[in-house]
């Protein structure tokens, strides 16, 4: 068994701090105590989400593939453990639960402000308490066929994931996180174990834990609960995806007022070591070419070509990196026509160097201003660490981000290779 | 505890709250209008305040806007608009970092206030009257925003359910207004609305954050005051609270749409008063993670992904909403009443009761980590007449007994029933 190792983090500007320890179980556990906060937050989660569909561990001597929605479906089923549903358990402390999967990673957090303690255990123990039966597993389908019913009732999400299916010809990232109605009927308790194993591998989580808290309190707790793991050499695969977008433009039917549209722009993956200064000087780069001070804002503005801000994103996932334009338009075309022509003038001409300076100074506020509760804090944690990345990092690649990484940010955008998905 | 809570009242109409504690790493100040709703008038304040927080005479476009708040390392300066009751509250809020947290610790609090007073009491103008530049774009948004009310089927389906249950209120009316009126809105129109606005409305200040931005605050407060004892006419508001009667019969409204899942929206009315027993209820009912309409619609039924309820104070209305399979609305339906039923029994537990308990303490709690958490505590607490710490509230909640729980369940009454469904389902809710 691994010895636990403790070291401390510290933002030497702000003097903030927090704790990384790495626990003999095999899990990484950040700590950051908040002098004055009455509220703990604690997230457990574990490297696995909806793009993880091929996979093999030392176990297996082959690659396996499992119905699409396979990590939203296993999420839903955690909570059921043999004898009681973990709300039921959660409701004794007081404590708000609650969980989300994403396509790289799947969270289970409490909330409370009293008993962190009692919280903590029930967290630490039902999600390494699997239990699924094939009624149990029936009878969720038919929720999470509804949550998946109420997400296609959604235009902007409706809108995001097709613009998805029209960039990626064979990424996972192409399909709903919660899978289909078709894809989640083929989920046995079987495959759901498989997962289990695979997946919740203490190698390959982490918890988080911020607020009121006491550091010898909660790694006792970890000591008493955490299973050590064998580490079982994970390994995942992703189809070859080709440069080029599926297709170029996608227009789906649903009845509303004003078409919503998405822009998506696929570019190059990055390597793992410049995921993080890619990501944050894409973001930065994405606010001077469409934020308000833009003259591509100026133009959709006095054409009259959108209504309100033009929404834009970092898509970077393991294996994917794209931009994404989104708002809503009586001329999506019109729109991109434009997007793709101040791309075009800002390669040629730069951005404005004050412009810069200002963004900067704006990003470095928000980037401050997430640690501002339990909740952001703990989320921070753990998904700088999903993203191997230290909390301070961040603010750091924003002080020393250059004008320079604009530009080489602005030039992976390829202006041909684009795709306009629009919900009418 | 180093949170520091006041409240004074300088003059009729005006309100001010402040709310610190040291922890606090932003600072925001919320400037609320109150004035009755109003068909036609309602949407000419929201557009007003959207027009405000675009631009003013120091920064007279957005993108002048944008740079001065980025300068201010990202600030944000927003228009806020909702109903309270049968009132509207419509304002502007700021929220910028501490000075302390600012790089070489510039002081941008100050900058901050004289920015949200600039957006207030010194938009751009020419000539007297709101410039045209953004009313036109403000206008045609307006308008978009009318047409596409329909996009998302579920805030569709809870605005639409309001027409129905408080058919006759002015809180059934909907804050865009109607296409027809948009199209009247000229910058005359803006303009009356605008000084009508700042010479009647209720006046609410309220500054939450870490305390130190004390100059900002004083800066903010002298010109509010001053607003508010210029005029005599002024409206004052001791509480929001406006009930609604419940029908002596239910109302059952089916509307049909294109859309995957039915919505199913139940309204119950109450004429008690005994707010803590009534929120108690809510939550035990369909207002926490382990509520009788999760654990039976839901967990137990597998009848839809999200079965949740919520109570409107000022309306004293308890809302279900519920996202069900086609078909299935009657089964759900009917387990909302049987879940509900068994409240106004008394059939629960101890256990359920102490739990619900706990868990309302815990989430009373929790505002005390949360600027924005407490910003909106103590101003709904002012709206419904008190001024409850969370504290106190949880201290309130633990007088609740059995008896006051079942009593206060069986003062709710079905009032309405909206469903919206697919087209072409077979009507069975």
């Amino acid at each position: 068994m691994r010895e636990t190792v403790k070291h401390t983090i510290t933002d030497e500007r702000t003097n903030r701090s927090y704790r990384h320890i790495k626990h003999s179980s095999g899990l990484d556990i950040f700590l950051a105590p908040l002098d004055g906060f009455y509220t703990t937050c604690a997230m457990f989660g574990a490297k696995y989400g909806s793009i993880h569909n091929c996979f093999k561990t030392s176990d297996d001597d082959r690659m396996i593939t499992v119905p699409d929605g396979i990590a939203h479906y296993l999420e839903h089923k955690l909570f059921e453990n043999g004898d009681s549903n973990v709300f039921e358990l959660f409701a004794e402390t007081g404590a708000y639960d609650n969980a989300f999967t994403g396509f790289e990673n799947t969270v289970y957090y409490f909330n409370c402000s009293e008993n962190y303690d009692k919280s903590l255990r029930i967290l630490l123990n039902f999600v390494q308490k699997p239990y699924f039966t094939p009624e149990n597993v029936e009878k969720e389908r038919g929720i999470i066929a509804q949550e998946i019913k109420m997400s296609l009732d959604i235009p902007s999400r409706r809108c995001f994931y097709e613009l998805l299916r029209a960039m990626y010809h064979y990424h996972p990232v192409n399909i709903d996180i919660a899978g289909s109605e078709e894809s989640i009927a083929k989920i046995t308790p079987e495959l759901l174990y498989k997962c289990y194993d695979t997946f919740y591998d203490l190698n390959n989580m982490a918890l988080s834990v911020a607020g009121n808290l006491d550091e010898d309190e909660v790694l006792a707790i970890c000591d008493e609960c955490l299973r050590p793991c064998e580490d079982k050499k994970l390994e995942v695969s992703f189809p070859d995806e080709p440069y080029e977008v599926a297709k170029k433009k996608v227009v789906t039917e649903f009845g509303v007022g004003v078409p919503i549209f998405s822009i998506g722009f696929k570019c190059r993956p990055v390597s793992d070591e410049l995921a993080l200064k890619n990501e944050v000087s894409t973001d930065m780069m994405l606010s001077l070419l469409a934020g308000r001070m833009s003259p591509l804002y100026k133009e959709l503005s006095e054409r009259k070509l959108v209504n309100g801000d033009i929404g834009k994103q970092v898509f970077d996932i393991k294996g994917v990196s794209s931009c994404i334009f989104s708002g809503e338009s009586r001329d999506p075309e019109a729109v991109a026509e434009c997007v793709i022509k101040h791309i075009e003038a800002a390669k040629k001409n730069g951005f404005d160097r004050e412009q810069f300076e200002l963004i900067r100074k704006s990003e470095y506020g928000s980037s401050v201003n997430q640690l501002a509760t339990s909740e952001g804090y703990a989320d921070a944690l753990l998904m700088c660490h999903f993203n191997d990345i230290g909390l301070f990092d961040e603010e750091r690649l924003i002080a020393d981000m250059t004008y320079e990484d604009m530009l080489t940010a602005l030039n992976r955008i390829d202006t041909d290779n684009y795709s306009l998905s629009i919900i009418v | 505890m180093s949170l520091k809570v006041s409240s004074t009242s300088p003059a009729k109409g005006i309100h001010i709250t402040d709310i610190s504690d040291e922890k606090f790493i932003s600072d925001s100040i919320v400037i609320r209008f109150t004035t009755p709703i109003d068909e036609k008038l309602t949407p000419i304040y929201s557009l007003l305040l959207s027009l405000l927080a675009e631009s003013c005479r120091k920064y007279p476009d957005r993108a002048l806007l944008g740079n001065r708040l980025a300068e201010l390392y990202g600030t944000s300066l927003y228009p806020i608009s909702y109903k309270s009751g049968d009132c509207f509250v419509t304002g502007l809020a700021v929220s910028g970092l501490c000075d302390r947290l600012t790089i070489n610790s510039e002081v941008i609090s100050v900058k901050c206030a004289e920015l949200l007073l600039d957006c207030i009491f010194d938009p751009d103008v020419c000539d007297g009257v709101f410039c045209g530049r953004y009313l036109e774009q403000g206008k045609r948004e307006l308008i978009d925003k009318i047409e596409n009310e329909i996009a998302n089927r579920q805030a569709y389906a809870g605005s639409q359910s309001l027409k129905t249950a408080f058919r006759g209120e002015p809180a059934a009316v909907s804050l865009n207004g109607t296409k027809e009126n948009a199209l009247k809105i000229d910058a005359q129109a803006i303009e009356q609305a605008y000084k009508k606005l700042l010479d009647e409305a209720f006046i609410s200040v309220s500054f939450t954050g870490s305390g130190k931005n004390i100059q900002a605050k004083e800066m903010v407060k002298e010109r509010l005051t001053k607003l508010a004892l210029s005029s005599p006419n002024r409206l004052h508001y001791d509480n929001l609270l406006a009930p609604s009667p419940c029908k002596s019969e239910p109302e059952y409204v089916t509307e049909e749409m294109e859309q995957s899942q039915s919505n199913l929206i139940m309204f119950f009315k109450t004429d008690s008063s005994d707010f803590s027993a009534l929120k108690l209820v809510n939550s035990l009912f369909g207002g926490v993670p382990f509520s009788r309409l999760f654990l039976n619609v839901r967990e137990k039924l597998s009848l839809c992904y999200y079965c949740s309820s919520m109570y409107d104070e000022a309306k004293r209305t308890m809302i279900v909403s519920c996202g069900v399979e086609p078909g299935s609305e009657q089964r759900a339906a009917d387990e909302i009443i049987n879940q509900l039923d068994e409240l106004k029994n008394g059939s629960f537990t101890d256990e359920e009761l102490e739990n619900t308990k706990r868990y309302v303490k815990g989430a009373a709690f929790s505002k005390y980590d949360s600027p924005a958490g407490l910003n909106s505590w103590y101003y709904s607490e002012n709206s419904c007449g008190r001024n409850c710490s969370p504290e106190k509230m949880i201290e309130l909640f633990y007088e609740v007994d059995r008896e006051r729980m079942s009593k206060a369940a069986q003062s709710l009454k079905l009032d309405t029933v909206y469903v919206q469904r697919p087209c072409g389902g077979e009507n069975n809710a």
